[in-house]
């Protein structure tokens, strides 16, 4: 089967994450982060459901050049009937697919809390080491420091001192946009526009 | 058991500019007014708070009880 090329975005970055309130500092941590270093995030959570949505999760893996695959919250779900999260893995599974068959276009990177759960999640990925962010944004600043790497990377103090900002303004957005998931399309796309101008405007700082 | 460095990648490429940035976002012009100024505002509060302590940090400061003891 010949796989149609898409256009990809060479600084695109595919966030893997689950949707939970549990991991909203750290959600907010890999968008500050990401575009500290130049790259730009980008999130399936606004695509519409059906039976197409997955085809439409695909097009956006294989339009960014990398992607970032979080597993730290892979676990039963609280509400019952207690069932394990899968969109995660399937995501995964189809990137490393595209990957595999477009090495050049395609960068992948798993992320976990805990070091060497993901061999014991997921034991076919034996042999691929996952950024371990312990669970804290530093962490996840950290991590993102060394995974894409830059000469003019700024200080974590930098990096942390922007995802402050665009804390501060997380209310105000999600009031503004009369909803309280950080998860919907148009308060995504508001918080990367308050991640951008944090950045820009702690870029200019001695920090 | 050795950990291993998970890989990396190098960037090289010249970052894309902010407008091209903001341009991918499709955000309303009078919306970017509001959240670029409230940024810019929580920046300034930021800078204001941090400066007292800033200043402290160019003071000689009191040896902590743990640097005396060693001594």
């Amino acid at each position: 089967m010949k796989v149609p090329l898409f256009p990809v975005d060479p600084e695109a970055v595919f966030l893997n994450i689950p949707y939970d309130p549990e991991f909203q500092k750290l959600y907010l941590a890999y968008i500050v982060g990401i575009y500290q270093l130049g790259l730009e995030p980008k999130l399936a959570s606004g695509l519409p459901g059906g039976e197409r949505r997955l085809d439409r999760i695909l097009s956006l893996i294989q339009g960014c050049r990398y992607s970032i695959h979080d597993l730290s919250r892979v676990e039963l779900s609280v509400a019952p009937p207690a069932t394990p999260r899968f969109n995660m893995p399937l995501e995964l599974g189809l990137t490393i697919t595209w990957a595999k068959l477009n090495p050049k276009r395609h960068t992948r990177f798993l992320w976990e809390s805990e070091p060497r759960r993901l061999q014991k999640s997921i034991s076919d990925l034996d042999g691929t080491d996952a950024y371990i962010h312990s669970g804290t944004v530093e962490g996840v600043l950290s991590e993102l420091r060394n995974a894409f790497v830059r000469k003019d990377s700024p200080s974590i103090r930098r990096m942390m001192a922007a995802y402050r900002l665009v804390e501060g303004e997380v209310a105000r957005i999600l009031a503004d946009a009369g909803t309280s998931n950080v998860y919907a399309a148009s308060v995504f796309q508001e918080l990367c526009f308050a991640a951008l101008n944090a950045a820009q405007i702690t870029s200019s700082s001695e920090l | 058991m050795m950990m291993r460095m998970p890989r990396s990648v190098h960037i090289t490429t010249p970052r894309a500019s902010y407008e091209e940035l903001v341009k991918q976002l499709r955000i309303p012009k009078a919306r970017q007014r509001v959240l670029r100024e409230r940024i810019e505002e929580a920046w300034k509060r930021m800078l204001a708070v941090d400066a007292p302590q800033q200043d402290d940090s160019t003071q000689p400061k009191e040896m902590s009880e743990s640097a005396a003891v060693s001594r």
